[in-house]
């Protein structure tokens, strides 16, 4: 694997596209669990994967949960996923019950996602795997991430110092990294690229709406929306 | 009142002048008198294909006195055979537009336009709309641009806070300064529903990487404190809807879009942030693009010889 960076030339957006899938991989994953398909991928200069993160506000409760959060607090946890900080097995049975999901399917998402499996089949190098302590800043590294960071993933990402963000669609509602807010731009700030198969973005964050809109009964639906309205990136 | 709610800037234009018009006793909202509503005004009377040119040629003239108002009326049309207010139609259709009030700078204006137009004298509001009501009334003479409701709405609420409500929010914030922990109250029923010290002890028994992890910080932990206990006692709760946050520090902007994910109804601090604040700096609480807003105050110690009646809430832009 290369180093990323992002100039703008083939090769770069090459590869820019190649970690942009793996996060759609990883937001399409948070789909399956009823929760909205954002996903992301944390990239050292070298090219390594470090962590990653998908949404999973609705099965914590837990509003801060967003990708970015999830990937930076795994990684910085060693490899532990964050959840199982906060939440015991039981508590996640629990949740499968209420959300009617599959317990075994709940179980490989939150504790054996050590590998993921690329679209030609293959078993990836495992971000799960990686459990080095992680330095205290991630000046070296590359977040890609389906949708536009929310102003509070935007500033905890500065607050990380995080070298440079590559996203997807824009976050009309919530955007930090210039949608509502210019987060990046302050102080130290960090550098942005938009737009990375961007259409592949918002065709998932579609499919999840849609689906929910034909599947769910009236009033289920009304509560779902009042839930997932912020969850988004 | 030790509480100081913390507006946007946006909206201290139209609380000073509720404040000025407290304090001068002057024209009450509903006293039938308007008359210290609306000042005298001129307009030119105009077909709309005018209308452009016209505002262009006069809008270089910034007049403060007319922010509150549209610049441009549209008349009815009258038909002649029955008096019967008709659709409007293109081809009769006429428009006023506002040159300024008998108080603007707007002489030579005034007499530019009279060489091309007729100006007529209108009556228009003096001041922007405090109320929904009020905001009727001007309309009928002028149109008037409609303001944040809910600024008014937030003063009207700010006022209501009742004896009891400061006591808690008193209680709870000396509460919060001598144990310095962060505290989320449901304030409908007095219970503190998550505390930074008992989900910081939980999750550091687990993980020793989350004592450094820089955003763990405590108004984080008092969040997720909620979220455990919605997830465990099945609370019939959402998130921290409902419930207010005390903490002695104002939130950073992350720590504040966090609260605003998780809906909380107040933040309570004693502290501005040395930082650029969430709330003093940011306004996040009031932006116009998310689908929540809550409110924001900030905490003085009253000074002993301070006997301020509950009315005295004294809203600022910090
Ligand atoms: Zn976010």
């Amino acid at each position: 694997m290369t180093t990323p960076t992002s100039s703008g030339d083939d090769t770069t957006r090459n590869n820019d596209e190649y970690y942009m899938r793996l996060a759609l991989q990883v937001a399409q994953e948070a789909l399956l669990f009823g929760e909205v398909p954002v996903g992301c991928i944390l990239v050292q200069s070298d090219g390594t994967i470090v962590s990653h993160g998908a949404n999973q506000v609705n099965a914590t409760r837990d509003a801060t949960r967003h990708a970015e959060l999830v990937a930076i607090d795994r990684w910085w946890t060693g490899g532990v996923f964050s959840d199982q900080l906060r939440m015991s097995p039981e508590e996640y049975a629990q949740v499968a019950k209420i959300n009617n999901l599959q317990e075994p399917a709940l179980e490989k998402y939150f504790y054996n996602d050590d590998t993921i499996q690329s679209s030609d089949g293959r078993l990836l190098p495992s971000w799960g795997l990686q459990k080095q302590h992680p330095p205290a800043d991630l000046s070296l590294c590359h977040l890609y991430v389906t949708c536009e960071p929310c102003i509070m993933c935007a500033a905890a990402l500065a607050k990380m110092k995080i070298g440079c963000v590559i996203f997807g669609c824009r976050n009309d509602k919530f955007g930090g990294c210039g949608s509502i807010l210019h987060v990046h731009q302050e102080d130290a700030g960090y550098r942005i690229v938009s737009g990375v198969l961007e259409d592949e973005a918002i065709a998932l964050l579609r499919s999840f709406y849609s689906q929910e809109n034909h599947q769910a009964p009236d009033e289920k639906r009304k509560r779902k929306d009042n839930r997932l309205a912020d969850n988004v990136s | 009142m030790p509480f100081t709610e913390i507006l946007p800037g946006i909206l201290t234009k139209h609380k000073q002048l509720q404040k000025d018009r407290i304090e001068n006793g002057s024209a009450k909202e509903d006293n039938g008198n308007h008359d210290d509503l609306f000042v005298e005004a001129f307009a030119v009377q105009v077909e709309p294909k005018l209308c452009g040119p016209l505002i262009r040629q006069i809008q270089n003239q910034q007049d403060t006195e007319l922010q509150h108002l549209k610049r441009v009326k549209c008349l009815p049309i009258v038909s002649r055979h029955d008096g019967d207010v008709l659709k409007r139609q293109k081809v009769t259709e006429q428009r006023l537009v506002l040159i300024g009030t008998i108080h603007s700078e707007c002489q030579s204006l005034i007499e530019l336009c009279s060489q091309q137009y007729t100006v007529q004298r209108v009556h228009v509001p003096r001041r922007p709309p405090i109320s929904e009501f009020e905001w009727n009334r001007m309309n009928e003479k002028w149109p008037t641009k409609k303001v944040s409701y809910l600024a008014i709405e937030q003063e009207q609420e700010a006022r209501r806070l009742s004896p009891d409500e400061i006591i808690l929010m008193e209680k709870t914030i000396q509460h919060v300064i001598s144990e310095k922990d962060i505290v989320v109250l449901d304030p409908a029923s007095g219970i503190v529903v998550g505390r930074a010290s008992v989900e910081r002890r939980l999750q550091q028994c687990l993980s020793n990487n989350t004592i450094n992890n820089p955003l763990q910080t405590d108004i984080i932990y008092a969040i997720q404190n909620v979220s455990r206990r919605e997830r465990t006692q099945s609370a019939g709760s959402y998130l921290c809807t409902g419930f207010d946050l005390y903490t002695c520090q104002e939130p950073s902007l992350f720590e504040g879009m966090a609260a605003l994910h998780s809906r909380v109804r107040r933040i309570l601090f004693v502290d501005k942030s040395p930082q650029l604040g969430a709330l003093t700096h940011y306004s996040l609480h009031t932006l116009p693009s998310t689908n929540h807003h809550f409110r924001a105050f900030q905490w003085h110690e009253p000074a002993t010889e301070e006997k301020e009646g509950q009315d005295n809430v004294i809203a600022r832009t910090v």
